[in-house]
């Protein structure tokens, strides 16, 4: 079931890509092109933006415009990688730095990794020091959790 | 020196990135790489590259980026060129950067940076494939160890 997507207006135009990362590759044979979905979670309490497909400096503008929409709103933030094919050391210090943003502002964000990211994946996040920290989970319910606990 | 296994020529803009990488790790499996080093080669030939888009060029310039590739044994290596601002001269501090040039350093068996004669930069990546270590990779392959 596809989940219900909010599209934010922050003064500009926000992009926000189907769920399938496929649907942006013009065939079937190009590489899977980034895609950004938000949502809305835990009874509106909460934010999931969620990452499909590569992202590099092609989709870094995009990423950024939803994370400052997202975190705008002041509520709990996941950032779930667990569809992600590819991430460049630019989204990664990105995520990075609204992390920082989001505790400055006291709003609780949360990374979701997956279960068993791509080795690529794996690497730059674990540069990145996106790996093992205690911001970070290997779901999106682990990561739902963790927000919930922190409210409480 | 050898034949390039790989030659590229594209616009210096990141649309092209995604391009690049499934190149080089086309070429890495065809070269008996396992998926670890695939992984490490393709992050490490991005950084290199979004390098070129981020920083070589000025916004109204049109500029490219040349990827080009060697074997030997099994080493390879992997030469990014640009034709625009040295490297010693970008802009520091960007988003990323940092991490970019650690990821390559960290990631690779060997680097070199090098300002060709005709202008711009190349970063020479090496990695090794199979086996123990060697020294100066990116010269051996390129058979400059000479």
């Amino acid at each position: 079931m596809l989940p219900r997507v909010l599209e934010f207006r922050a003064n500009r135009a926000y992009h926000l890509a189907h769920l399938a990362p496929r649907l942006l590759a013009s065939d079937a044979s190009d590489p899977l092109i980034g895609a950004v979905t938000v949502e809305s979670a835990d009874g509106d309490n909460a934010r999931i933006v969620t990452l499909f497909g590569d992202h590099d400096l092609a989709t870094l503008a995009v990423l950024e415009q939803t994370l400052s929409a997202a975190l705008a709103e002041g509520l709990a933030l996941i950032v779930d990688l667990s569809g992600v094919t590819f991430i460049d050391g630019a989204t990664a210090s990105l995520i990075s730095r609204y992390r920082l943003e989001a505790e400055t502002r006291a709003v609780p964000l949360v990374l979701a990794v997956g279960e068993v990211p791509p080795r690529a994946v794996e690497l730059v996040l674990e540069a990145a020091g996106c790996l093992a920290a205690a911001w970070v989970t290997k779901s999106r319910k682990q990561a739902m959790l963790q927000i919930q606990g922190q409210r409480s | 020196m050898e034949e390039a296994l790989l030659r590229l020529s594209v616009d210096a803009k990141a649309s092209e990135l995604a391009s690049i990488r499934r190149a080089v790790a086309e070429l890495a499996r065809k070269l008996g790489a396992d998926e670890e080093a695939v992984a490490r080669i393709a992050v490490a030939v991005n950084e290199a590259c979004s390098n070129v888009v981020s920083h070589a060029y000025k916004e109204d310039e049109a500029g490219t980026i040349e990827v080009e590739a060697w074997a030997r044994g099994s080493d390879v290596v992997f030469s990014i060129r640009d034709n625009g601002t040295p490297i010693a001269q970008r802009p520091v501090g960007s988003t990323g950067a940092g991490l970019g040039l650690y990821l390559i350093g960290s990631l690779s068996d060997d680097c070199e940076l090098r300002h060709p004669e005709q202008g711009g930069t190349e970063v020479l990546i090496g990695f090794r494939l199979k086996g123990k270590g060697r020294l100066h990779l990116v010269r051996r392959v390129l058979r400059e160890d000479r």
